[in-house]
């Protein structure tokens, strides 16, 4: 998944686990990005999503092109009984959900920045 | 709180009472800034056979202005004045229609003291009834919601609609409570941020961050995508963010629940299950109540469903000052101890292919190793539920 689109009308899912760095995505052409950073103990995964009018049916209609860039705790974008249960990637160490707890309230953070590439 | 409704509703009632006498009641509406050319309107509608309310909503006057002389002309009726089939109706946040520290300072620094101030004062005292709005008090302000709800077939009980209105801890809402307010707090359905480096529009649906522009280096960046029906779909099947799908919003717990095609050996023994009542939660199907929100900041809540592990969660989003930048913060309060998947979608939009060895394009890059700035304490207080009393 190194170069995109992969295909016609596709859509694809990449999880990257174990994130350690935030991630920058950048239009070469425009010479301007976006910095995504976030709470990676809590969301230690980065699920790309890569839709290009790959998703027919309403709404979509093979209309909907973006490159998710979603920070997870999940396996992959399973039913969340999967990604809190025994599953290949938290067999790796790497959490594929949260622990909710009444005592203690959870505070997720992250930031978007943009940037001129220099 | 209500004013300017107040003077529609006047017009609307005296023109259905459909009485003889008045043939046509027209409601006309001046902009502050165009005062001064109500003698020049009075004159063009003194000739018509209806009879008019010419209408100022919000009029104040600053120091240094002297438009309120056209209007004190309107007021004082005569040969330039108000013709008979005219009334003036203003709106104002001000007693006298000047800030109450210019009424005391003129009358201090005046040579005959008081006069300065009595002008202007007195114009205020040519109108003929005054109506006082005064702040009401919370019952007051959570039966105001009451009827907004009524109106428009909410059906909602009462502690959810005072946890709504007030906000989640019992507080009053930083906007105040305003008829504007009340409306807002269940209903609102978007707000803008604006600060030096962008603008954004946060939905009430799914808290759905969209048309998000920065400004870099002084020029626009719109790095998110957009659906293409955004704003259109009116079939009721499709609900949540599928409707307003854009660039950053919360899914808890996330994932669609599909299952994989082809999959390895390890995935394909794991049960192929839906997601759990929707794609993404609730967070992401539903429309959140706006809990405070200004050009600087929104924070948004959603209730979730009292069979589920949470009890809901909050959204805050908030322009970086003097950066094209957005922070964002989710506090998610448990009802049980549970495990959940939980994520935060980001969606750029896909690009046109290019030709194989050409620079350019779209470049997805994860930092090695860096330090998270957005590593927090994970425990936060609990908020502490109080009555305003």
């Amino acid at each position: 998944m190194g170069h995109i689109p992969l295909s016609p009308q596709t859509d694809k899912n990449v999880q990257l686990c174990g994130m350690k760095g935030p991630l920058t995505a950048t239009w070469l052409d425009e010479g301007l990005g976006i910095e995504l950073d976030w709470d990676r103990v809590l969301l230690p995964s980065l699920m790309i999503w890569h839709t290009d009018r790959g998703i027919g049916g309403p709404p979509w209609y093979n209309q909907f092109r973006a490159v998710g860039l979603e920070p997870i705790a999940s396996a992959f974008d399973l039913a969340t009984e999967v990604s809190a249960a025994a599953n290949p990637i938290n067999a790796r160490g790497v959490a594929t959900a949260i622990n909710l707890d009444p005592a203690a309230p959870l505070e997720i953070r992250h930031s978007i920045r943009a940037f001129a590439a220099g | 709180m209500g004013k300017s409704s107040l003077v529609k509703a006047v017009h609307a009632h005296v023109n259905g009472l459909g009485e003889a006498a008045i043939r046509r009641l027209v409601l006309i509406e001046i902009a502050r800034e165009d005062i001064e050319a109500l003698p020049r309107l009075m004159r063009v509608i003194a000739r018509e056979d209806a009879r008019f309310i010419v209408f100022c909503d919000d009029l104040s006057f600053d120091k240094d202005e002297t438009s309120y002389k056209s209007l004190k002309t309107i007021l004082d009726g005569g040969l330039e004045g108000r013709p008979e089939n005219v009334l003036f109706y203003a709106t104002s946040n001000r007693r006298h229609l000047m800030p109450r520290d210019m009424v005391e300072n003129e009358r201090s620094t005046a040579i005959t003291p008081g006069e300065a101030v009595d002008e202007k004062v007195s114009l205020s005292d040519r109108f003929g009834l005054w109506l006082g709005f005064h702040n009401c008090d919370q019952p007051t302000y959570l039966a105001m919601i009451r009827g907004y709800c009524d109106e428009y077939g909410i059906a909602i009980d009462d502690e959810t609609l005072r946890a709504r209105a007030v906000g989640p801890r019992g507080d009053p809402v930083r906007q105040g409570t305003g008829g504007r307010t009340g409306q807002g707090h269940p209903m609102k359905t978007e707000h803008r941020l604006r600060w030096s480096h962008g603008e954004a529009t946060v939905l009430a649906n799914s808290a759905m961050l969209a048309d998000c522009t920065f400004t870099v280096d002084s020029r626009p960046f719109a790095p998110f995508a957009r659906a293409p029906w955004l704003g259109t779909v009116d079939d009721p099947t499709i609900t949540g963010h599928l409707r307003v799908l854009a660039g950053d919003f919360v899914g808890l717990p996330f994932g669609s629940g599909q299952g994989f095609r082809n999959a390895p050996p390890e995935w394909a023994a794991l049960p192929g299950l839906p997601a759990y009542r929707s794609t993404h939660g609730t967070a992401a199907d539903g429309d959140w109540s706006f809990v405070e929100a200004d050009d600087g900041n929104v924070k948004l809540s959603i209730d979730y469903p009292a069979d589920s592990a949470v009890v809901r969660i909050e959204r805050e989003i908030t322009p970086r000052p003097d950066a094209p930048a957005l922070d964002f913060v989710m506090r998610i309060f448990a009802r049980r101890r549970a495990l959940t998947s939980a994520g935060l979608p980001e969606l750029p939009p896909a690009r046109n292919a290019r030709p194989a060895g050409t620079e350019g394009g779209f470049r997805v890059r994860p930092h090695p190793s860096r330090p998270d700035r957005h590593r927090r304490p994970a425990r936060i207080p609990e908020p502490v539920c109080r009555t305003k009393g």
